[in-house]
């Protein structure tokens, strides 16, 4: 299991290389060019394309792909505008607001994480029991009534939802403030429902469905013939089982929250790495670009694996396949070498 | 410990507890985070409000537009026809980091500015040769500009890097704007010693952004990126005529608009600017204040495009005629004279939707700053008009119309543009509606752009992109007025490029005067001079809104549009 | 008579639909000694499995129902009971094991637990005490007991069945219904697993009602055997009897179609047409369209149960109301 894990931590650099090159691509083929965007505006093009060389965006591109891996020198006198390279996590300085561009992310991303716990235990304690008794009431008014609320639940566009609370809740009754920072947990109650209600929503539905289907197995109705009560066949053996496919849609949506939910922080100003994310790509602020695209492939890789390993603990089956794929390797190469 | 001892911590716990709860903070919402808070590298708004406290100038401008001294004692003595000046400042005013203040630090301050790789404000500067120490509080310079016949071949402007360099081949001329210029922010005092160790020890990469050190009536605190800059009182200001009560200035960050609106009415906000009209109706019924500048500091206009063979000066071929001078009947200058004669922007001041009444008809650039404007309308075109309907005159319209060839009549041939989801649309729309039922014909095609697409326009001017464009600028608050009358160096944002010849040798004639009533006539010349060819029609001229809470007094609003907070108390 | 361990009077179950009325059980009497072993026989659809759902309480909650009749356990009639009184009689005095071994242990326990689970629902406060004992009704089964670690995936399908036995028979039931156990399996491993069963009812004294739709596997461990067809009991009685001279001729028709191993056929003879759709109830005998002996009174009257020399059957001919030509082969070989 261990070495299963480890081989996964290793795929992530040749994921991180393949994002990377694709965004750096892009970033170079999109109009706009940031040297003219930093100087003044009655720069003559000497100064910028001066600038352009210090910045070293006068190279060819693949030269400026591998000076993207492994740093930068730059001829400028301070040397403001060199950097270590993506394999030291070192991709220098934000065009736009001279700060280091990782260091930006790293600062302001506890309080998306913060959120984003938050946000997910709200909706995992909300919707897997909804779920449940969606499941084992079919057809009743509870199910009814879950169903309903999911599909509103799913419907609702984030910032409208966030604005209309705001207008409530702030505005009109005065009771939490309408701008969110992570020191004031009275603030963080709007913008926590707002990100998990459509969360919620969707584990619900995933919920429900995967029960429905576990309910009807073969295994169940040995439960009960052992004479277990109903509530504990739920909890023990229908529960367990139906929550693989929950596990894979809680992950995703970790994935999501964790990258930060740009609508939601809008709404309430709050500072986190979703807005940071979404005023680099509007400024062509590449550095910070290309640095938030290197986070957020790591992060999901790591939620990704993190996921895959909660699999192995449900499931003895997958734990199995994990550890069987890794003797497999070793076996074969101990064939193929010594 | 002892029982008293115990005592005594709990009483200094308590009482600084209520020294920290006593503190009077004063929150303002801002739409963008500042870039850099380092004066010559970077400007807008919200850095500018942040800059103003924590630095000093030489010169401030007062809330009706009149320089007044900042650092230094009195205006300065201005010789030699105007091109040499004398300045004393103050003595005993230290930096936030108890570094004193002399002209040492002025003189490193106007080299930074000028000679900087990454100044965005060497035009401050550009006419400043031979800046001098005469002593601790004295300097001198000199105003000019590059003579290529005092210096070697192919050497250019651009390759003097230093003051004294250009002292050897500059020429003395009077430059009327440079005292306004030392108002602005860029040309505020930083801390030579600072930032020379600063330099030497690396610190100098985060200047700006995780300290800053100036002179002024708050200190730098922090910065939270993206968030919120604290500021604090600095107690020991020079100027002990500051009348604040604020311990601590907080400005926060919020995108978006309507989120700044929440904030405000909810009273997490105590200032915010640039509100819309609209919104500053629903601000006075919820009891907030509304402040509004003092006079009008900026228009919103219609620009043709001066490259168009349709509106704008061509030759016989159609290809664009940039002499800069207009030939008033050609069939393009009289589609461009029927439109105005069709524009009647009460329409816009009065609805509800756009202006809300808060602006008015303007029928100049200049509006209401006491230069440049035109007062004595008589032989110029602002007697077509008046300040009710502007230069509306149907009649006239229909008649220049009529005259037109069939080509220049067909609807939908006229492309306009304006940023989309703005105001600047509803405006192109009330202005397209007007021009149809004045003409008879529905000229005008509205295209909506994002900001980076109108800037890119705008700067291509191409005839084929765009004919018209709605748009507004502000009006410079120093005497150095390009950029309400646009010529071929202006701005990204601000730049219709249109060329008047005349226009641009009266306003070179102002700038190069001291000043003085000789310089305010050249620039209102220069005003007529271009409102013979209307390469821009005036729409509204716009005041700047802001609110704050009932509980705050002693804000004022520059005429530039940011705040001035020196003053401000906070009950 | 002994004093019937189970007896089963007039049961009928019903399926409730939005559409319909599914007939699954119709008025069946069945009874069951202690320590004997009942087959119950018939195809797919008979009712067989219902019943065995009825008696344990496991009809789906929506749609089925017990509309008449008792289960009498050891007296008690279980169609009355509360569901916590059921409960504790499901796995513990009554278990029952299902059809298809591959699905039927939940994958993500191992088997110590839950065989130790039925033992600690019905009793066994101490873990670790049911997990011993869980190793004992391992090895019981045949499966060494360090195995109880592992988990429904690493066994095969026959180890698995025995697993699901062992499961069954933890709490030493007293009575165990099989619903065809050994279908799923493969024939060798079905004759372990028959043999297995056979082995633990005499050992622990266990009664048992084995389900199949296949007589050769409840030949070899019933001592009566039930044919059912359509809801209905048609024919019961002592196996050996009943296999070598049917009274029925749904039973002679279930003997024939069994190929023989010794006589050379072309063809199979099956009976022939399909079992009536459950949802109607048609008049008469149920029987009547396959039927070779089918007479005009068979479509009007629907027989009774007669009783004859300790064995009953449910036809008009040995009612004496159609003449008997049971054994000719009937109007269609």
């Amino acid at each position: 299991m261990t070495r299963y894990i480890f081989r996964r931590l290793l795929m992530i650099v040749p994921v991180l290389v393949g994002v990377t090159f694709i965004v750096f691509s892009l970033t170079y083929i999109s109009p706009g060019d940031p040297a003219r965007m930093i100087l003044p505006q009655d720069a003559t093009d000497a100064d910028i394309s001066h600038m352009r060389h210090l910045m070293g965006l006068d190279e060819p591109f693949l030269l400026q792909y591998v000076h993207f891996l492994f740093g930068f020198k730059s001829p400028s006198e301070d040397a403001s505008f060199s950097y270590k390279g993506l394999l030291a996590l070192d991709l220098g300085r934000s065009y736009v607001s001279n700060r280091p561009v990782f260091k930006t992310i790293l600062e302001r991303f506890p309080n998306t994480a913060l959120l984003a716990i938050l946000a997910l235990i709200l909706s995992v304690i909300l919707s897997i029991p909804a779920g449940i008794i969606s499941a084992t009431h079919q057809y009743s008014v509870s199910d009814m009534v879950v169903s309903i609320l999911s599909l509103l639940g799913l419907s609702m566009p984030a910032f409208w939802l966030g604005m209309i609370l705001i207008w409530i809740f702030s505005v009109k009754l005065r009771i939490f403030p309408s701008l969110a920072n992570p020191a004031n947990l009275k603030s963080l109650v709007l913008p926590v429902i707002t990100l998990a209600t459509m969360n919620t929503a969707v584990q619900a539905r995933m919920t429900r469905s995967s029960m429905l289907e576990v309910i009807r197995q073969d295994y169940i109705r040995t439960a009960r013939a052992k004479g277990l009560d109903e509530k504990k066949v739920i909890r023990k053996h229908a529960l367990n089982n139906a929550l693989i496919p929950v596990v894979t849609v809680i992950g995703l949506q970790v994935g999501q929250l964790l990258v930060g939910a740009v609508l939601t922080e809008t709404v309430f100003s709050y500072p986190g790495i979703g807005t940071i994310m979404v005023d680099a790509i509007q400024r062509k602020d590449t550095p910070q670009i290309l640095a938030s695209v290197v986070f957020v492939a790591i992060i999901f890789a790591l939620v990704n694996l993190i996921v895959d390993i909660v699999y192995a603990f449900i499931d003895p089956r997958i734990k199995a396949q994990y550890e069987s794929m890794s003797k497999a390797r070793s076996n074969g190469a101990a064939r193929k070498g010594t | 410990m002892s029982l008293k001892k115990f005592g005594v911590a709990i009483l200094i716990f308590a009482v600084s507890i209520a020294a920290i709860a006593a503190q009077t903070t004063l929150v303002v919402g801002q739409a963008t985070d500042p870039i850099i808070l380092d004066p010559p590298m970077y400007s807008d708004t919200p850095t500018h409000n942040v800059n103003l406290l924590i630095y000093d100038r030489l010169y401030d401008l007062s809330s009706d537009g009149k320089v007044v001294p900042g650092l230094a004692v009195d205006l300065p003595k201005i010789e030699e026809n105007g091109t040499k000046y004398t300045i004393k400042i103050k003595s005993g005013v230290k930096f936030h980091n108890g570094q004193p203040l002399t002209a040492d630090d002025v003189i490193y301050s106007f080299q930074r500015g000028a000679f900087n790789d990454k100044s965005q404000m060497k035009s401050i500067f550009a006419m400043m040769y031979e800046v001098k120490k005469i002593d601790n509080y004295t300097f001198q310079f000199r105003t000019g500009f590059f003579d290529k016949t005092k210096a070697p071949a192919g050497m250019t402007d651009n390759d003097l890097k230093s003051f004294d360099e250009r002292g050897k081949y500059y020429k003395p001329a009077a430059f009327g704007s440079q005292l306004n210029q030392l108002t602005w922010l860029g040309a505020s005092i930083v801390s030579k010693a600072t930032l020379e160790k600063a330099q030497q020890d690396g610190t100098i990469k985060d200047y700006g952004i995780t300290w800053a050190i100036g002179s002024g009536p708050f200190k730098f605190d922090s910065w939270k990126q993206g968030d919120s800059i604290t500021l604090v009182r600095n107690k020991e200001y020079h100027d002990s005529s500051i009348q604040t009560n604020v311990d601590k200035i907080i400005f926060k960050t919020i995108r978006d608009p309507s989120a700044l609106k929440s904030a405000f009415l909810n009273k997490e906000v105590d200032l915010i600017m640039n509100v819309a009209p609209l919104d500053a109706r629903e601000i006075e019924m919820n009891g907030g204040k509304i402040l509004l500048t003092n006079g009008y500091f900026g228009y919103h206009y219609l620009a043709f495009n001066m490259k168009s063979p349709r509106v704008g000066q061509v030759n016989t071929d159609g290809t664009p005629d940039m002499d800069g001078v207009y030939d008033l009947s050609s069939p393009s200058a009289t589609l461009r004279m029927a439109i105005l004669y069709s524009i009647n922007p009460s329409d816009i001041v009065n609805s509800p939707d756009i202006m809300d009444k808060r602006g008015k008809v303007t029928l100049q650039y200049v509006e209401s700053l006491p230069f440049g404007h035109i007062d004595d309308p008589k032989g110029t075109r602002i007697e077509e008009g008046n300040l009710k309907s502007g230069y509306y005159n149907p009649t006239k319209a229909k008649e220049l119309f009529a005259s037109l060839p069939e080509s220049l009549k067909k609807p939908g041939i006229l492309k306009c543009t304006a940023l989309s989801g703005s105001v600047y649309v509803k405006e192109a729309l009330v202005v397209k509606d007007q021009v149809k039922r004045t003409l008879g014909v529905d000229l005008i095609n509205i295209e909506q752009v994002a900001l980076s697409e109108l800037a890119t326009r705008r700067s291509k001017s191409d005839p084929e992109v765009w004919d018209l464009l709605v748009n507004w600028t502000q009006t410079d608050d120093s005497y150095y007025i390009f950029v309400a009358f646009d010529g071929f160096n202006t701005s990204l944002l601000h730049d219709t490029k249109f060329y008047t010849k005349a226009a641009q040798e009266w306003i070179d004639k102002g700038n190069s005067l001291p000043n003085g009533p000789e310089r305010n006539v050249a620039y209102q010349n220069a005003q007529k001079e271009i409102l013979k060819a209307v390469p821009r029609v005036p729409l509204v001229a716009i005041m700047g809104i802001s609110a704050s809470q009932q509980n705050i007094s002693g804000v004022f609003l520059s005429p530039s549009g940011s705040f001035m907070l020196d003053n401000v108390v906070k009950k | 008579m002994d004093e019937q361990l189970l007896s089963i009077q007039n049961l009928t179950t019903q399926y409730l639909t939005d559409e319909s009325v599914i007939h699954a059980v119709n008025g069946i009497n069945l009874h069951l000694a202690k320590g004997g072993s009942l087959g119950l026989v018939g195809e797919s659809g008979a009712g067989k499995t219902t019943t065995a759902y009825s008696i344990m309480g496991l009809l789906p909650k929506l749609t089925g129902k017990i509309t008449q009749g008792k289960i009498l356990f050891e007296g008690k009639d279980l169609t009355r009971l509360p569901e916590d009184e059921m409960r504790k009689i499901r796995g513990n005095e009554i278990s029952m094991i299902f059809q298809d071994p591959m699905t039927s242990l939940n994958p993500i326990l191992t088997v110590g637990d839950q065989i130790a689970e039925v033992l600690e629902i019905h009793g066994t406060a101490d873990t670790h005490a049911a997990l011993a004992k869980a190793g004992d009704m391992l090895e019981m089964v045949g499966i060494p007991r360090d195995r109880m670690h592992e988990y429904p995936h690493q066994f095969s399908g026959g180890m698995k069945q025995r697993v699901i036995i062992a499961i069954a028979l933890a709490c030493n039931p007293k009575l165990l219904i099989a619903d065809e156990p050994t279908t799923a399996l493969d024939v060798t491993i079905q004759a372990q697993v028959l043999r297995m069963i056979r082995d633990l009812k005499v050992k622990l004294d266990t009664s048992l009602i084995l389900i199949s739709h296949n007589l050769g596997v409840v030949a070899q461990v019933c001592e009566n055997v039930a044919i059912m067809y359509a809801g209905r009991i048609v024919e019961y009685g002592p196996l050996r009897e009943v296999f070598s001279r049917p009274l029925h001729p749904y039973t002679e028709g279930l003997l024939n179609s069994i190929p023989r191993i010794e006589v050379d056929k072309d063809r199979l003879s099956p009976i022939r047409g399909m079992m009536p759709d459950p949802s109607t109830m048609p008049h008469g005998c149920i029987f009547k369209p396959r039927c070779p002996y089918a007479a005009a009174a068979c479509g009007t009257r629907a027989p009774h149960i007669t009783e004859i020399s300790g064995r009953s059957v449910m036809c008009l001919m040995h009612e004496g109301v159609i003449p008997n030509t049971m054994g000719t082969g009937g109007h269609h070989a």
